[in-house]
């Protein structure tokens, strides 16, 4: 015999990457880790961001390089001297719990103190996936527009931290790097924002200070 | 192979309906409903058809899915008023101060009707 049965089930579907970077995140600690999840669009200043990190940083640190083909930018982090590991997320638009916690397995967490996550450049997708690090930061640059920020809110209010880059050239685009400094506090009131510029070094040591300060709040 | 965070979704999905059923003795599968917060980063569409690619075999063969949109939540840092809407909120429209995100971007296996064999 069949019957007709209404199965209440209020499960979130989510939530099994939320677990896993839940786990993920348990191992950063075990380990005295601290991890960030660099997210941003193409060609914002991630991985340079990352290296001028790596470099000025006073601690031990691991690079998880995420990317369609990843080995390009992994090389630049192999380059300084630093435990990296390549994720080729293939046709995938977005570092997830999943692969991030087969990257961990590869890190020697033990002799590190932070890790960086370089997301996959994209604005939209990895919004959702939180991937088990302790702070997400969001960069931006002023070549997409200073109407970027308003137009990706969502990503904004999903982020502790973020960064505009390329503020040396604002005037060349025709962008207001302060609007959009201003729109991610419109956005979201609890997000610290940096100006930066990586090629005229305009605020690294900010930048810098930023992840000394939150490594040491964690 | 599709290139989106929705197949992601969709796989994800089908794994909550399939650890819901677990014990169940479910036949067939009528509707499945999901409810989707207004902010969540989700194309319903994609995400419809995404599922339709990987709910394969007879279980799955009349089923429909529903999807529900749901309002996201915003309340005030200074007056605390809560208001919900369908989009992003920035100012509370009471006292002009900043609003705070509170729900909005959830994605809930809601409930499942189908067909149960009886033991």
């Amino acid at each position: 015999m069949h019957r007709v049965s209404d199965i209440s089930v209020e499960a979130d579907i989510i939530q099994a990457n939320k677990a896993i970077a839940e786990r993920n995140r348990k191992i950063l600690e075990d380990n005295n880790v601290v991890g960030f999840d660099i997210s941003g669009a193409i060609g914002s200043g991630k991985s340079s961001l990352i290296e001028e990190a790596v470099k000025a940083l006073d601690l031990r640190t691991g690079v998880v390089a995420g990317d369609v083909l990843a080995k390009f930018d992994a090389e630049r982090f192999k380059k300084l001297g630093v435990p990296t590991v390549p994720l080729n997320t293939g046709k995938e638009c977005h570092l997830d719990a999943h692969i991030v916690s087969h990257a961990l397995e590869e890190l020697p967490l033990e002799s590190l103190d932070v890790v960086f996550f370089e997301n996959v450049g994209n604005l939209i997708c990895p919004t959702d996936f939180d991937i088990g690090a302790h702070r997400r930061i969001i960069v931006v640059s002023v070549t997409e527009g200073d109407d970027i920020v308003e137009k990706h809110p969502m990503i904004f209010l999903k982020s502790q931290f973020a960064v505009i880059n390329k503020i040396d050239i604002a005037e060349f685009v025709e962008a207001s790097a302060e609007k959009m400094a201003e729109d991610a506090k419109r956005i979201n009131p609890h997000i610290d924002v940096l100006l930066t510029s990586v090629r005229k070094k305009v605020n690294i040591d900010a930048w810098v200070e930023y992840l000394i300060r939150t490594v040491k709040e964690i | 192979m599709v290139a989106m965070h929705e197949m992601s979704l969709a796989l994800s999905l089908l794994d909550t309906i399939e650890k819901s059923l677990e014990g169940k003795n479910v036949k067939k599968l009528r509707e499945i409903t999901i409810e989707v917060g207004s902010l969540a980063m989700v194309n319903t569409e994609q995400l419809s058809f995404c599922f339709s690619i990987i709910a394969k075999g007879e279980i799955f063969s009349d089923m429909k899915l529903n999807i529900q949109k749901k309002k996201a939540v915003f309340r005030c840092i200074s007056c605390q008023k809560e208001v919900s809407s369908e989009e992003l909120l920035s100012n509370c429209s009471f006292c002009g101060s900043s609003m705070e995100f509170m729900s909005g971007d959830e994605l809930i296996l809601k409930r499942i009707k189908a067909e149960v064999e009886d033991a």
